[in-house]
This record gives structure tokens, sequence and C-alpha cells, in this order.
């Protein structure tokens, strides 16, 4: 039994206490300063869930609903946790780790609310009716309060008390201006923001129409994919969480393969210029973003070397202030002429494309025709070169049919909406495990490149144990990366035999 | 979920305050805790101002159709919940005589609350009967509050032996000193004698008149007053316990 009811300005349970009665026992009023917190790609509020820090009289607390009715979560805090691997051990703790992985809780929202408790006593003393009356006030983000306060009042019922709340809700409901409540404060605070729920995703959600030309739809693929580069500018300078630049960096190169991809659709004289600019950022990125997966995997390696995981903090040290210098270039480059420049041409660029000396050929074409075409034309590389690697393929060869595989990926993310959804996504899941794999055979490469770089560094010079340890981590990875192999060898076949085969035939047209 | 019965053979050893305290101080450090009063007197639902009254009576402990986190009452306290008791809970013994493992039926019914509650407290009727053997088989520890008499140390033996044939292997005995008075020489000679035992928790719970006072103000003590050394000593024990059933975990 509950109800929430909005309330007319100004009122206070002085006020209510005629209609609640005399054996209404109030708690004394608190303020209480909620902190909506979510990932940046509202991981939290898209599932079901809400998550708030509440402070109140000093005391800090982080209170989790995961929306299934289940009782709350309210666990104290002495200092706000931006991670979930922060909280103590606990339940929460698991639960948000599931659901937020490795990206940071930030604040989207604040606002102040008076609160006044109470409940309303049977007879026997017993509790029948729990209230809540409360004022809030939504913050911005300079903490100045915004619009009117909002009133309004929570009634809960306790079971065997059914007509003491029923008659309650009665009299609430006629107070003059008293309405049910939907109010939604955290959207409301969230919009104090400048934002909305769910504004944010890190998938591609492109909703293209098969009568579009592809000169349409390549520029609302690449609006799409500048409005992600954008959006997460300031996080990865502030360095919230490493999925920030990840997803920086999958725009970048989304937006160069969607280039290089599919040519003669804008006018090429006028793209020449951004080109380089594209694969600029992707250069003034790559190391950062380097150790940003080694730090990650720091973990794994640690259990990878067993006994020897504490004699890995040197080198964990090295990385760490080798990541900050890479993280301070980001930080100039994202901050640099050169950069604005490219965003605001590129903008520019995409609202009004200066006219070609003649139209490019592709750009009236129907993009379902142009997107099937390109499609089958990159599944057949790859395809052809998957084939083509023999019993134990060179890793430069793997790495050359994961960018293979890459293009193929980014060209199906980009129509997926073109095609029918349940004969599209089991090929865009397939090739997906088929890239995990290439591209963790690509990290364990990587890794060992500069695992042989770090072992030379001055500051890890005579530190005998760290270099036995990285010993024993380079033999790990070498292991890995022959796990791996075998498992691309099993998952090969699916996407690259007559099944699949076929299937990319009939979706996209054409056979060899 | 973890589940914790209190439990003691002997009356009047602060067993219904250790329960009510413990409960507080778990849900007040995060833990979603429920408070099963499984003792037909209520007193447990009655600090916490829930009517000792369940709709279905004893029955809901053995009808499986039914779900018994439905039952469960929120209290003024975040994360703290509470299962009411019900007077026919005096024929509880008969409602779980008259199932196939009588024995069984409390840790069964306890299972599907896993993903509401971190933390279950049964608390117990002082008594030996079927319905403390379904609450020991059901338990990962069995807390003993014990006052510093001969008598009730003598009865610690006899519910060591009946968890010992009971429990499920596993179950742990956790004996703590209750309701002791200092300025008493003989209680500070037993109190020394008991924390020998190494099994005995390390934290003693004073005797202190605002526990007796919970029956007025009807709430835990450190949720009127959180300064008390009583109120601490409940957090403290609390914390031992903890700690002792991550270690069994």
């Amino acid at each position: 039994m509950q109800a929430t009811l909005r309330l007319p300005k100004e009122s206070d349970l002085r006020s209510l206490r005629g209609i609640v009665g005399d054996d209404f026992d109030a708690d004394r009023p608190r303020t209480v300063r909620f902190l909506y917190l979510d990932t940046f790609d509202w991981r939290i509020a898209s599932s079901g869930g809400r998550l708030t820090e509440e402070t109140t009289d000093g005391a800090r607390a982080l209170r989790f609903i995961d929306g299934s009715g289940e009782p709350p979560h309210v666990v104290p805090l002495a200092v706000s946790v931006r991670f979930a691997r922060e909280l103590p051990e606990s339940v929460l703790r698991a639960r948000l780790e599931s659901l937020i992985e490795i990206r940071a809780l930030l604040s989207v929202g604040e606002c102040r609310v008076e609160r006044q408790s109470g409940r309303l006593r049977s007879p026997a003393g017993d509790t029948a009716v729990f209230l809540q009356l409360e004022t809030s006030t939504i913050l911005d983000s300079s903490g100045r309060a915004t619009g009117e306060p909002i009133s309004r009042i929570e009634v809960l019922g306790l079971p065997g008390f059914e007509a003491t709340f029923g008659a309650l809700v009665q009299r609430l409901r006629a107070l003059a201006a008293t309405s049910d409540d939907t109010t939604n404060l955290m959207e409301l605070a969230v919009a104090a923001r400048g934002r909305r729920i769910g504004d944010y995703s890190s998938k591609l959600n492109l909703e293209l129409d098969s009568t579009q030309t592809a000169d349409s739809a390549l520029r609302s693929i690449l609006r799409t994919l500048l409005g992600t580069l954008r959006a997460n500018i300031d996080g990865v300078i502030a360095d919230h969480d490493p999925e920030f630049l990840h997803d920086f960096r999958v725009a970048t190169r989304r937006t160069r393969a969607a280039l290089a991809q599919l040519k003669g659709v804008l006018p090429a004289d006028g793209l020449e210029v951004f080109r380089p600019e594209f694969r600029w950022l992707g250069s003034l990125t790559n190391p950062c973003r380097d150790l940003d997966v080694y730090l990650l995997e720091m973990d794994g390696f640690r259990v990878l070397v067993g006994d020897s995981a504490a004699a890995l903090a040197p080198l964990q040290a090295v990385i760490e202030t080798e990541r900050q210098v890479a993280l301070g270039e980001v930080r100039a480059g994202l901050r640099s002429r050169r950069f604005q420049s490219l965003l605001g041409g590129w903008q520019a660029f995409l609202d009004d494309p200066p006219p070609g000396r003649e139209p490019p050929p592709n750009a009236s074409r129907p993009v379902r025709e142009l997107a099937s075409q390109k499609i089958r034309k990159a599944y057949r590389r790859m395809r052809r070169r998957g084939l083509g690697l023999g019993e134990s393929p060179p890793l430069e060869d793997l790495h050359r049919l994961r960018i293979d595989g890459k293009k193929l990926r980014y060209l199906l993310e980009f129509f997926r909406s073109l095609y029918e959804e349940t004969e599209i996504e089991p090929l865009v899941e397939q090739l997906k495990l088929l890239q995990d794999i290439l591209g963790e055979i690509n990290d364990v490469r990587v890794q060992q490149r500069r695992l042989l770089e770090f072992a030379h560094r001055r500051e890890l010079a005579g530190r005998v144990e760290t270099l036995l340890a990285m010993g024993r981590l380079a033999g790990a990875l070498q292991q890995r990366q022959d796990r791996l192999r075998v498992d691309l060898a099993s998952v090969f076949p699916g996407f690259a035999g007559p099944e699949g085969r076929s299937r990319y035939n009939s979706l996209f047209g054409g056979g060899e | 979920m973890r589940t914790l019965a209190i439990w003691s053979i002997k009356g009047g050893v602060g067993k219904t305050a250790a329960a009510v305290n413990i409960a507080h101080a778990a849900s007040l450090g995060g833990t979603r805790t429920l408070l099963w009063d499984l003792d037909p007197q209520g007193a447990a639902s009655f600090y916490l101002r829930v009517p000792a009254q369940l709709e279905g009576g004893a029955r809901i402990v053995v009808d499986h159709t039914t779900d018994l986190g439905w039952h469960a009452r929120p209290t003024e306290f975040d994360n703290l919940s509470l299962l009411p008791a019900d007077f026919s809970f005096r024929r509880l013994d008969l409602e779980l005589d008259a199932t196939k493992k009588p024995r069984k039926q409390i840790a069964r019914r306890l299972e599907p609350l896993t993903p509401r509650f971190d933390l279950v407290i049964m608390d117990c009727p002082p008594s030996v009967s079927l319905v403390s053997e379904a609450v020991v088989r059901a338990a990962d520890a069995v807390l003993v509050p014990v006052i510093p008499s001969t008598l009730s140390i003598r009865t610690l033996e006899q519910i060591r032996a009946f968890v010992a044939e009971h429990g499920h292997g596993r179950t742990e005995l956790l004996p703590f000193l209750s309701m002791v008075d200092r300025r008493k020489a003989m209680h500070l000679e037993l109190c020394e004698s008991c924390l020998a035992d190494a099994s005995f928790l390390r934290t003693v719970i004073p005797s202190a008149s605002v526990v007796e006072r919970m029956g007025l103000t009807r709430a835990p003590v450190a949720a009127t007053q959180p300064s008390q050394p009583v109120a601490m000593a409940f957090a403290a024990l609390w914390h031992e316990i903890a700690s002792k059933l991550r270690g069994s975990q």
C-alpha cells in the first residue's frame, strides 16, 4: 500500500497534523542532499535501476534501487565512490560491478530535499502508516536552485492497517491542489544539468531508410559519429574513466572507415583535407589507449604470474607514469587549434559540402544498393584472406585479417537498420565473436612488444624480481596467444564456410 | 545470503534484545537484513512496532505455494525488514511435524529470499523442539547469549551437543556473554572463565537499563541512544559475527 501525492506549495507537517491526526509521531526535520549517480552512458538508468548518494547531517550513504521491487541496498560511505571496486566487499558491490564494469560513476543531477518523516500509530502503539513529506529543490551544475520547489508526500501503509491508510489517503486527496504525483525528480535534476537520461550510448543506433540516397545516409552516419566524438571530449580531458577515450577512438575509426569504404558518395576534393586529420587523431590517441589496455589487464596479469604478483608493482608504476605523459599529449591535442578547426570544418562540410566539379558517382544511388555492394566486397575480402592463411599464420597476417574484419563490422553496424533484424543480427554477432578473438590476439601482440620495451627501461634496471615476473608474464601471454589461435580456428569456419557465405549472399545479393 | 539463529534453551538471557540490536547494527552497515521473529510471544515484532500477527499464521512456514518474503514488513530503518511472529507459532512444531522433511522446512523456505536479503536473523523461542532443530539446520551460525551464571553455562553445553547433532556440519556455534554486570564479582569471575574458551565471541554485552527501556521506546538502542556503551557493544558484536560469517563462507 503506497501512494505519492503532490502537495500545494509550502506545505509542512504542522498544517498536515490536522489531517493526519494527533497520533502522529514526527521525526526531526532533516535536509538531505541527493546526488544522482550514473555512468556517462546511463548503464544504471537503462537497467531500470537508480543510484543516489544521500548526505544528511554529515552522514553519507549510497542507495541503490534495482527497479525489480526488491528492498533497496543502502550502504553508508565514508567518502564518495567513483568506481564500483571502491565499495566495501558486499552484494551491492558485486551487482554494481557487473552493471557498470570499469565505468566511473558521475554525478548526473543534484537536488536538496527538506524531509520530514513520521508515522501514524495504532492504538496499540504499532506503526500503521509511514509518512514522508519532502520539499525538493533541483540544483544546477553550480549548485544554484532552479525552478519552483516541489512538495510531495509519500504514504506507506503497513499490512493490517488498510483502513487507516485508505482513510488518510482520502483525506489528503481532498486537500486543495493535491494530485497524484508523477514527477520524476531525477529527470528534472538531469535536465538542470543540460542532459537527458539515455542521451548517450556507445552503441551506434542509426535509423536509416532504404529509400534514402547514399549521400544523405552517409552524412547522417558521419554526423552521428561527430556527435559521439564531441560528447566524449570533456570526459577524455577530465579522465573520468578509460571508456571516454575508447569511445572517442571508436568514433574516429568508424569515421575513417566510412570515408575509406564509401568512396564516391561525398565530393572527393572537399574530403581530402580531412583524411589526414582523422588519421592524426588516431595516432594522437594510440599510445594512451595502449597503456589503458595494459593497466586494465594488470589485475589479470597478476593472476597469470601467481606468487610473483607483487613484483609487478614497479612495472605498473612505469606504465602509470607513461600513461600520464600520453594523456597529457591527448589533452593538448584536444585543446589545440588544429582539433578545433577539424571539428568546425568537418561539421560545416557535413552540413553543407562544397560543390564538386561533377557530382560524385555514388551520391544519388539508393543507400541499400550501395551498402549491400560494399558489405559483399568487404566480406569477400576478409573471407579470402582468412582462407589463405596457413596452419599457424604470422601475427602480422592476423592483424590484417582483423583490420578487414573491422571494416566489415563497421559497414554492418552503419547499415543494420536497412535489413531485417533477424537476418542481420546473427551476422553481426558472429563477426563480433570472431573480432573479439582477433582483437585479443592483437592486444597480446602489443603487450608482448611493450613488455620487451619496458624491460629495457632504466627505472626497472637491476629489479631482478620484477624482470623475472615480467618474464613469467611473457610466457603466460604466449600461452594465451596459443589458446586464442585454437579458438580462432574453431570460429572462423562458421564465418567463411558454405553456410556463412550463403547467409551473406542471400542477404546482400551477389554470389561469386 | 547468510543465516544467523539466535537461540538459547534458557529464557531471560537477552536473546530478543540481541536479535533486534544485532539486526539493526547489521542494517546500519548496509546489510539488507530480515529479522524473523519465530517466538510466539512476538517480542522482536513488538520492539520494532510491528503487530505480531501473520496472515495465514504458522502455516506459512510450511506452505511452499506462497512466498515467505511477501510477509516481510518494512521497519522504520533502512535495510531492516521484519517477518513478524504470530501467536499460532506455538503450534509450529505440529505444522512442521505434518510435513515430509520437517527439519529441512525452514532452510528450504529461506532459499528464495536470497536476492532480497543479505542476512536473515532468526529469533527462536527458548525451547528444544522441532522448530529449534529446523532453525539450527537452516543456520550458518547459531548465536547463543550466555549470562554469567553456572546454570547458563551448563545450558551452553547442552546446546553445543544439540548443534553438533542437528546442524549441517558447518554450523558455527557462537556463544557470547550477555547482560553482564561488572559490579558483581561472580559475573566477572565467570566472564573470565568463559572468555578463556576460544569459541566465545570477544565482545561482552553489558547489562543496561536502556535495553530494559526498549519495551517503552520500542526501538533498537542505537536508534534512540547511539552513544550508550551497550549500543556500541552491539555494533562491535555484529562486526565480530560478520567477520566470522565471512571466514566461514
